[in-house]
C-alpha cells in the first residue's frame, strides 16, 4: 500500500512541480520582482561559476540595507550598462563595499571604490541551473 | 538538455567582472624569452673573438636578439607584476616585489653584460615567480625548460 501511495505521488510529483514553477514564473513576471540573470566571468567563483543561471529579487533592498554577506546585484559605477555581481564585503557608513568570492580575479571596490546603496539593484536568491538552489 | 537550457537562458547578464583577460596569464612566456636569453649568451661565447666580417655579423645578431629578448622578458614580468598579481598575493608573498624589482634588474644585466650566468640567474628568478605564481592558483605545476 506504502508502495502504491509512493508511485501516485511520484507520478504527480512532477507535473505539480512543473505547474509550481509556471505559477512562480508567471508570478514573478507580473510583478517584475524577481528576475533571472546569466553569470559571466570568474570573479564569483567558487560560489557562482560562469554560464550559472540565477534568480535575483529585485526588491529585496526596498525595506532595508544590504547586509555583509549579501550577494548582490549593483551598477558597475564605472559602465553603469552593466550590472555586476559582487558580495557585500563592508556596508557600515552608507557606502557599499563590493567583492568577488575570487579575489585573485576580480575587478571591485578594490579597484572602483565603494558604491552608493542606490546603486545595488537586487539580491541573488537562487541559482537554477545548473544545480539548483540557494545561493549564500 | 541544450534545447531545455535555451529555454531557461535569462536575457540579463550578471557580470561577476575582472578586467582584462582575466586567466590567460603564464610566466611561461617570461621563460621562453628568458631561455633565449640565455641561449645567446652561451653561443656568443662560444663563437671566439674573431673580427672576420662573417663572426661580427653573426655575433652582432646573436647580440641584438639577447638584447631583445631580455626586452620581452622585462615586459612580461610587468604583465604578471601589475596586472596579474593582487594585493591579498602580496599578503600571502610578501617578497613579491623584491622578487620583480630583482627579476627586471637581472633584465638588464643580461642587456649589458654577456654572460651566461646572468642568463642562468635570470631563469633562476623566473622560476620563483612560476613557484608563487601557481600557488595563487592551487595549481601544481612543474618548471621545465624547452632547450
Amino acid at each position: 500500500m506504502n508502495g502504491n501511495d509512493g508511485g501516485r505521488r511520484s507520478d504527480l510529483a512532477a507535473p505539480v512541480l512543473c505547474g509550481l514553477a509556471l505559477g512562480f514564473g508567471l508570478a514573478a513576471l507580473i510583478t517584475r520582482r524577481f528576475a533571472s540573470y546569466e553569470v559571466r566571468g570568474e570573479s564569483m567563483v567558487p560560489t557562482l561559476a560562469p554560464g550559472d543561471y540565477l534568480i535575483a529579487d529585485r526588491r529585496a533592498y526596498r525595506a532595508r540595507v544590504p547586509r555583509v554577506g549579501d550577494i548582490v546585484l549593483a551598477r558597475d559605477p564605472r559602465e553603469a550598462a552593466r550590472t555586476l555581481v559582487k558580495r557585500v564585503a563592508a556596508a557600515d557608513g552608507g557606502r557599499v563595499d563590493l567583492r568577488g568570492d575570487n579575489a585573485g580575479q576580480s575587478t571591485d571596490s578594490r579597484a572602483f571604490g565603494r558604491v552608493e546603496p542606490g546603486a545595488v539593484i537586487g539580491r541573488v536568491r537562487w541559482r537554477y541551473w545548473p544545480h539548483p538552489g540557494r545561493v549564500r | 538538455m541544450s534545447l531545455i537550457r535555451r529555454i531557461l537562458r535569462p536575457s540579463a547578464i550578471a557580470d561577476a567582472h575582472c578586467d582584462g583577460p582575466c586567466g590567460v596569464y603564464d610566466p611561461a612566456s617570461a621563460r621562453i624569452a628568458a631561455e633565449a636569453v640565455l641561449s645567446m649568451e652561451k653561443k656568443i661565447a662560444a663563437l671566439g673573438d674573431g673580427q672576420d666580417l662573417a663572426t661580427v655579423n653573426t655575433r652582432t645578431r646573436f647580440i641584438e636578439i639577447k638584447e631583445s629578448q631580455a626586452e620581452i622578458v622585462k615586459h612580461e614580468l610587468d604583465i604578471l607584476w601589475h596586472d596579474y598579481f593582487k594585493p591579498e598575493h602580496l599578503e600571502k608573498y610578501p617578497e613579491l616585489h623584491t622578487t620583480f624589482w630583482q627579476a627586471a634588474k637581472l633584465c638588464s644585466k643580461n642587456k649589458t653584460e654577456s654572460d651566461p650566468a646572468n642568463g642562468e640567474a635570470l631563469m633562476a628568478a623566473i622560476e620563483k615567480i612560476h613557484g608563487m605564481f601557481w600557488a595563487t592558483k592551487g595549481r601544481d605545476v612543474a618548471f621545465y625548460r624547452a632547450s
